[in-house]
């Protein structure tokens, strides 16, 4: 009857890019992943784009000091280049955080691309497309990333140069085998977003959840039991095709992403992601439920009936949405039953998240 | 009485300027002014530029510079007299022959380098070429920047803040964000090294037009601190600017001779909780404090590191356990960090966790 119901669940929804078994064979389920949820019994702090409050986005200095600051996951978006090398920014054109407007050599290459689907929407003007340009020339002509945001510290960009995931994968790597995090289960980890999957996959013949799957099983972190071992991974998108294909290729935690343009059938989601990532938004307005800063959130709750942990995404310290201060902020989040936040300034939120364990346990103390 | 001083100064000390009269003196925002100790150096390299900018964009009201002289009269900014501890220079191994020792005790301040490189058996020039770069002192705090950023003279640092409060002022402030200077080692260097680090100060200063209250209060804030009084005493004697007198627990302090030439007092933080006699406790107004305040002081205790807590088990404790004694400033690592739990204490009259005990002095907590 299961098998039936997900069979017209499949048909309901868009034609899918991948053969996939009309029932998906959960190869895992949250009880078998052991980083699934923080062990600390806190809510994980994911940095968005690493810790670029103060630093480039993306940048491996954005990554360096979210690990020192105690982040769980840094966080890699990513793209394709021509010559299909994994290349680590959020936006598919590189106008907004790169140089590239000041490398002239690339003038002639300036164009327009449009492509919306019912999960996603790209739109680059008069802007350089990644796909565009072989990774080697973007180095060579000294490609620089920098902070989007006009208000953030413009003192590091120009600095560092983007990373592709292998260099993400590899300073991980390093940074938890020289700098281990004191009292931690696990090693701090990626977690990666694959973007523009269908744009990649019709327009340029790109298979870009397939090359982040062969990325990961050449560093042999494509399965759980490894990453666990080496380097915690989970595999985000809003795309649920890319989610499907890993759901096909190993039991690594997968995400799906939602925001709030488009309608999401939870239950058909949790037959092949062992999470969301909703806008934050989700937590306030769901399903009727009346506006309120303290209660938890029925979205949340309707999740956790599904098996699925909560990531909302994203928590800015410059810029609020419930109230006047990046402490009532995350608590009000926390209140909401969030499994993890995607924030750009992990510093602090994990300041926030002590002080509520602190009080937590002085609370048990003294009942 | 006192320790015989370097600087002939007038007997008693006529303060040029009281607080009144030191715009800048408290933080017009009604919060406890955030001062970044070496820059934002819990994340970046002490004393880098990089550390001042992150301090500057995270919302620090000013950056705490320390300073040492190079052979050639360069004000440079340093913690240590010597370069070991903060710097890459035992990789550099064309100074291999300069290793040396040089111990100061006295009862205002210490320092001893053993085996080290002592900042002013150099000249800037030398250092500069030389590829001398920061690092954290705490190994703890990361080794990702270590290596990429070169020391800074003052006037870099000068140069630094005024293009950064010109380039992005920070919005919703009266003041921009200022300097608090420190000089070191002031008797060292005048009897050892025959230089007056308190005038080349001063000089560096009036070449910048920052050497007046209306000026500084102007063009760039300035607070001029020391361990040592003479200091204080010579910046009295030639200019309004404010003057902290820092104080450590090692030493007593004649608060009333301290107030004839200081507008404020920078105690370290354990002096807040042992002042006096008192009780130790978390959560009341300190004595010392007091004091000061009845004598017209504000106090700026030191120094502040999320990553070294010592009353609480975490920031936000911490934060509110310093800010119940009643200090006007504090000396962060982490501005950002800081000022953020100045704001929210601010608003919410947050009570210290767990408890029902209300850290705020004068109204009662909801």
């Amino acid at each position: 009857m299961k098998g039936l119901l997900l069979v017209l669940l499949c048909l309901l929804h868009q034609g899918l890019m991948y053969d996939h078994p009309d029932e998906v064979v959960w190869q895992n389920r949250n009880a078998d992943i052991p980083y699934i949820a923080n062990p600390d019994g806190t809510p994980y702090v994911i940095s968005h784009r690493g810790a670029c409050g103060q630093m480039p986005d993306h940048s491996s200095a954005a990554y360096a000091t979210a690990y020192y600051d105690g982040t769980h996951f840094d966080e890699p978006d990513l793209q394709v280049t021509k010559d299909g090398v994994l290349f680590i920014m959020h936006n598919t054109c590189m106008k907004e955080t790169t140089n590239i407007e000041k490398l002239h050599q690339f003038d002639d290459r300036r164009t327009d691309v449009k492509f919306s689907t019912n999960e996603t929407e790209l739109h680059c003007e008069d802007d350089y497309l990644v796909n565009d340009f072989t990774w080697q020339e973007l180095i060579d002509a000294g490609l620089k990333v920098r902070n989007r945001f006009k208000t953030r510290s413009h003192y590091y960009d120009d600095l560092y140069p983007p990373m592709r995931l292998e260099d993400a994968i590899e300073l991980m790597l390093d940074l938890n085998e020289k700098a281990p995090v004191k009292d931690r289960k696990f090693k701090t980890g990626l977690y990666i977003e694959t973007k523009a999957v269908r744009f990649y996959k019709d327009e340029r013949n790109v298979d870009i959840a397939q090359i982040l799957y062969d990325t990961l099983e050449k560093y042999d972190l494509h399965t759980v039991e490894k990453a666990t071992e080496k380097l915690p991974i989970f595999i985000e998108s809003f795309e649920q095709d890319s989610l499907l294909y890993f759901k096909s290729k190993t039991d690594l935690p997968t995400v799906q992403l939602m925001t709030d343009s488009f309608e999401y059938d939870l239950d058909w989601i949790s037959s092949y992601s062992n999470g969301v990532g909703p806008k934050h938004t989700f937590m306030f307005n769901y399903d009727g439920e009346e506006f309120n800063l303290d209660k938890p959130s029925r979205f949340i709750q309707q999740c956790h009936a599904l098996d699925m942990r909560v990531h909302p995404w994203v928590f800015q310290d410059d810029i609020l949405v419930y109230s006047e201060d990046a402490i009532d902020e995350a608590k009000i989040w926390e209140t909401k039953g969030v499994d993890g936040y995607f924030t750009e300034f992990p510093h602090s939120t994990l300041n926030t998240l002590r002080y509520s364990e602190a009080n937590r346990r002085k609370r048990l103390q003294s009942e | 009485m006192h320790q015989a001083l370097t600087y002939d100064h007038p007997n008693p000390v006529i303060m040029k300027n009281r607080n009144t009269e030191v715009p800048y003196m408290k933080n017009p925002e009604g919060i406890p002014y955030v001062i970044a100790h070496r820059g934002a150096s819990g994340q970046l390299p002490d004393h880098s530029a990089a550390s001042y900018a992150t301090a500057y964009y995270d919302g620090a009201h000013f950056n705490e510079p320390d300073l040492q002289v190079t052979k050639d009269g360069v004000l440079v900014v340093m913690h240590d007299e010597c370069m070991k501890s903060s710097t890459n220079i035992e990789d550099l191994t064309q100074f291999a022959d300069r290793r040396t020792n040089a111990t100061v005790s006295t009862n205002e301040t210490y320092f001893e380098c053993i085996n080290d490189f002592l900042v002013n058996d150099f000249t800037w020039q030398e250092l500069v070429e030389s590829g001398l770069k920061l690092r954290s002192r705490y190994k703890e705090r990361g080794e990702f920047y270590n290596s990429l950023f070169a020391p800074m003279r003052l006037e870099d640092a000068i140069d630094f803040m005024l293009d950064l409060n010109d380039r992005s002022p920070r919005e919703n402030r009266k003041f921009k964000t200022g300097l608090y200077i420190e000089t070191k080692s002031v008797g060292f260097y005048k009897q050892e090294r025959n230089v007056d680090i308190a005038k080349l100060l001063y000089e560096v200063l009036e070449k910048y037009d920052l050497e007046t209250v209306e000026k500084a209060a102007k063009k760039l804030p300035i607070f001029i601190q020391s361990f040592e009084q003479d200091s204080l005493l010579y910046f009295k004697t030639k200019t309004n600017l404010p003057t902290v007198q820092l104080m450590w627990d090692e030493q007593e302090y004649d608060l009333e001779w301290v107030t004839s030439y200081a507008n404020g007092a920078g105690p370290k933080h354990t002096m807040l909780f042992n002042y006096d006699d008192e009780e130790y406790n978390l959560y009341k107004p300190s004595r010392l404090i007091e004091k000061c305040h009845e004598l017209g002081m504000q106090v700026h205790p030191y120094t502040l590191q999320d990553d070294k807590l010592v009353y609480a088990s975490n920031e936000i404790d911490e934060m509110i356990i310093w800010e119940a004694k009643g200090i006007d400033g504090v000396f962060t690592e982490f501005p950002r960090s800081t000022l953020s739990i100045l704001k929210h204490s601010h608003s919410n009259r947050i009570l210290l966790s767990g408890t029902d005990q209300c850290t705020l002095v004068e109204d009662s907590c909801t």
